[in-house]
């Protein structure tokens, strides 16, 4: 047996178990998304109840909302990803080494513990509400009826506390490729572009962030992706006030036993994320050097 | 200016694992920052109580095994890769990667149908769902993509003379693995190994899907959570943080972040 | 018994050629060197001797053992890399002691051959250092100690001195043939440096996109080349064309350069007008009287014990020039005229038919 073939035969464990435990389940997912659901019995069949069902306009205003709430997310990511990125590109290595750890550790808790710690910084007893309390922040905004008479600032249990526990949560998904990016510049570049009298921001926009797009592509469809899959931080930090598809998916399994259309809903996510991986590739191509 | 933008950033990564660790030493019967008096209460009650040291014992075993196993697989398909060449390996290192950006929520209900199957289908019957061997099998799957990759990294660094020069000796393939391959990118299989464990410890969203009595920590901490926010909550994140903490201090020494750098790239 | 030959052997990658119907013969005990640029098919054909590379087409014997199709590990082959390729996680002994290992040597006899081969490239007391303790000379003692000790048919050394600085090269260079020569090991030694290949070598093959151009001993390539290329090749040369003045008998009167020689007849001269060879240090410059050729110094540099001259020819050719800084030698400045005293018996006139096929 050639060498080639043999290293071909180490592929096999990971390929029969993919085969069990990815590939299969898919095919059983597609399958059933074309089943109909009829007083609490799923038969299968080729029936598009579940896409109907789908771009109901109730759905698919969940739909739209999962979409923004995933922008949102992903321009706040890159937004806080650049300084970052270009502050571990301007330091020695050994600091390099110490913010790379600082940014890639929290990737590294459980999403749980992360958004129960911004519960107590954000709730209605958590400390940033505690001090606009002690300041009588609070009290002057309900005098002005801006916040009602028993809450605190309206920090979590909405859209906001959503993108502000994913941001925290995907941030070094965006800061590494763009780092990446950015080290892949020769520092002459930006150098040189100084020399001939070229302003920080001058240099911004025409060196670094021309330079920078494919990790920002990257790093955007990663998060992008990540964002509209995400089930836990809209539950904990949304507190039913924001739904999002993978909310309603979750609740169709495990309450109603809804698999035809709890399926039909997963593949219109798929095909979302296939799409969004597809636009980023046309991108990708169009900013290659 | 620069650096002040990036304190606050980092204020806002480190913040709220500060308010925890330091919310988790209190004394009080709820949470509630700053907390009026200290004590280590809620660390002997998550370490005496039952679910949580059932929980915790539970995600031990699992993690426990899916990292060998996920190093051990993720590393073959990963030397496999590299040292193979035929028509459509692109397609399939893409696929083996896949698990990475599939949501998983919708692996998640889809292994929960596939468990279902195999708990009701005669001649099956294998009690699959809520079943710590069926979660073992689910996290594997979901840590296998980071493997190949962090092992894929250290394998683009390995030089080939080596072996071929271990070849050359008489050393036949396997042996050349063995004695050449292995020891030199042994940085990058802990690295699998310990991505593979932390991934599994934190996983939530697949198991919630297959677990009814059967909890993992943080399924637990989960269901406490939303039941009531009670300190415990704390300690045990703060835990979980201490051992997560550990292993990445353990991998930057190894020098395999760099190389989760790539994964996302 | 350890002779090796390449038969017919031609590899192809897809539709490029690397190397083409390769016919070559290396005796036992031989040291030949495949010598050419890069991509010219040396290192194709080394690595089809050692097996991790199988040729299209054509077998490779060593003795009368055809070889072709078996497993690296199976070819009894010693294999020297340009990096040396010695095992980082290894102390010195346990690199060296590798191959027999896998050969299954008991531990005793293992640890005698050890000390034999140690001492051969006289690396004794450094047993147990690792490899990145060591300077680059001694690294590659280690990696020739680590293939002889399994007592190869044959030692194939790829670029062996590339990472070495240039004087330690030139001290390696020497006890490494000094070594082939005790050992008798049939070697084959690929390089791109024509002074490595001129000053080790039995016989140099030289290559050239993929095709053997000259197989000979290191004075017959650089006196009589089969081509331009390798005229080239093989260290400074003025090609100049010539023209027949008078043909006939056992010698021929040619004109070069302004000036006119009588050599001897060559055996392939099929051209009124050839091209002929003159290496710059068979050609002296004098003081310019009489009615020899005259020419003019465009150009003057020293190189310590050498002086290269340009000079320009009364017909326009440009030869460079190259004399000994010898009290004896007339030493011209930069802008004066010279008489050109060219030694007929160095010109060579070039194969004219071959060198258009083969460029």
């Amino acid at each position: 047996m050639t060498a080639n073939k043999r290293s071909m035969t180490l592929l096999l464990p990971a390929l029969v178990l993919y085969l069990i435990t990815f590939t299969a389940p898919l095919v059983v997912l597609l399958v059933l998304s074309f089943g109909r659901f009829d007083k609490s019995i799923t038969t299968l069949g080729f029936h598009l109840d579940g896409y109907i069902k789908f771009f109901e306009p109730t759905y698919l205003r969940v739909f739209f909302d999962t979409f923004f709430i995933s922008l949102y997310i992903t321009f706040f990511c890159l937004i806080l990803s650049f300084p970052v990125a270009i502050l571990m590109r301007r330091v020695q290595p050994f600091m390099k080494n110490i913010i790379l750890f600082c940014v890639i550790s929290p990737l590294l808790t459980s999403i749980i513990v992360r958004n129960s710690a911004w519960m107590l910084v954000l709730g209605n007893q958590g400390i940033i509400n505690q001090f606009a309390d002690y300041i009588g922040l609070n009290d002057v905004l309900r005098d002005m009826g801006l916040i009602s008479r028993f809450a605190g600032l309206p920090l979590m249990n909405n859209v906001f506390g959503v993108v502000l526990g994913t941001v925290h949560v995907y941030l070094p998904f965006m800061v590494l490729p763009i780092y990446a990016s950015l080290s892949a510049i020769n520092p002459s570049i930006e150098e040189s572009a100084r020399n001939l009298g070229a302003s920080s921001m001058q240099l911004f926009r025409n060196i670094t962030w021309p330079l920078s797009l494919p990790g920002v592509i990257a790093g955007c469809t990663l998060v992008f992706i990540l964002s509209m899959g995400l089930y836990v931080t809209p539950v904990i930090m949304g507190g039913n006030k924001v739904v999002t598809i993978p909310m309603i998916i979750t609740g169709l399994v495990r309450d109603r036993y809804n698999w035809p259309t709890a399926s039909a809903f997963s593949v219109m996510l798929l095909i979302t994320i296939l799409f969004t991986v597809y636009i980023s590739r046309l991108l990708q191509r169009s900013v290659k050097v | 200016m620069l650096f002040i933008i990036n304190a606050l950033i980092f204020i806002f990564i480190f913040a709220p694992l500060v308010i925890v660790v330091i919310q988790s030493f209190t004394n009080e019967n709820h949470m509630g920052f700053p907390p009026e008096s200290y004590g280590v209460r809620w660390y002997a009650y998550v370490m005496t109580d039952d679910d949580w040291q059932n929980s915790f014992m539970n995600s031990l075993i699992v993690a426990s095994i899916v990292a060998p196993l996920s190093m051990i697989v993720g590393g073959m398909a990963a030397l496999g890769l590299d040292r193979s060449d035929f028509r459509g390996k692109q397609a399939v290192f893409s696929y083996l990667i896949a698990p990475m950006v599939l949501p998983h929520i919708v692996l998640g209900m889809a292994l929960f149908r596939i468990g279902l199957f195999l708990d009701t289908s005669e001649g099956f019957a294998l009690n699959a769902t809520d079943s710590l061997w069926f979660y073992v099998v689910a996290h594997t799957t979901i840590t296998i993509p980071y493997a190949i990759i962090t092992i894929g990294a250290s394998l683009q660094t390995l030089d080939r003379n080596l072996e071929e020069a271990a070849q050359i000796l008489g050393a036949s393939y396997f042996k050349t693995i063995f004695f050449i391959t292995i020891p030199l990118i042994k940085s990058g299989l802990i690295g699998a190994f310990i991505f593979s464990f932390i991934i599994s410890f934190d996983e939530f969203i697949v198991t919630y899907f297959l677990a009814t009595f059967n909890q993992t920590l943080p399924i637990q901490i989960y269901s406490t959570l939303m039941f009531q926010l009670e300190p415990s909550i704390a300690s045990i994140s703060t835990l979980m943080l201490a051992l997560t903490a550990l292993l990445t201090l353990l991998l930057m020494s190894r020098g395999q972040l760099v190389s989760f750098g790539k994964i996302i790239k | 018994m350890s002779k090796l030959t390449f038969e017919n052997v031609s590899r192809y990658y897809g539709e490029t050629c690397a190397v083409a119907d390769l016919n070559l013969s290396v005796n036992d005990g031989e040291f030949l060197t495949l010598l050419g640029p890069s991509g010219c098919g040396k290192t194709t054909s080394l690595r089809m001797v050692s097996g991790f590379v199988e040729p299209t087409s054509g077998r490779i014997f060593i003795g009368d053992t055809d070889i072709t199709g078996v497993l690296p590990e199976k070819r009894s082959i010693g294999l020297v890399f340009q990096n040396y390729a010695l095992f980082p996680h290894m102390t010195v002994g346990e690199n060296v002691t590798f191959g027999l290992k896998m050969a299954k040597v008991g531990k005793a006899e293992q640890q005698t051959r050890l000390k034999e081969a140690l001492k051969l490239v006289q690396l004794e007391g450094l047993v147990e250092r690792m490899p990145r303790e060591l300077s680059g000379g001694q690294q590659q003692r280690v990696a020739l100690a680590r293939s002889l000790i399994l007592r190869p048919n044959v030692l194939l050394l790829d670029e062996p001195f590339g990472a070495l600085d240039k004087q330690l090269r030139d001290y390696m260079r020497a006890e490494l043939r000094a070594l082939q020569i005790e050992l008798g090991i049939t070697t084959i030694f690929v390089t791109h440096d024509q002074d490595e290949a001129m000053s080790m070598s039995d016989r140099i093959c030289i290559m050239n996109h993929g095709h053997v151009n000259q197989i000979g001993t290191p004075e017959e390539v650089y006196r009589t080349p089969a081509n331009k290329f390798i005229a080239e090749f093989m260290g400074q040369s003025n090609i100049l064309p010539a023209s027949v003045v008078k043909s006939g008998g056992k010698t021929v009167t040619i004109q070069v350069a302004g000036a006119t020689l009588e050599i001897d007849a060559p055996s392939h001269m099929d051209s009124k007008q050839p091209e002929v060879l003159i290496r710059p240090e068979r050609i002296s410059l004098q003081p310019p009287k009489g009615t020899g050729a005259k020419a003019k110094v465009i150009d003057k540099q020293y190189f310590g014990s050498l002086i290269e001259y340009t000079v320009e020819s009364q017909d326009g050719s440009t030869l460079s020039v190259t004399a000994a800084t010898n009290k004896s030698n007339h030493e011209p400045s930069e802008g004066d005229m010279v008489m050109l005293d060219i030694d007929a018996s160095a010109v060579f006139v070039l194969p004219q038919r071959e060198a258009e096929n083969q460029s």
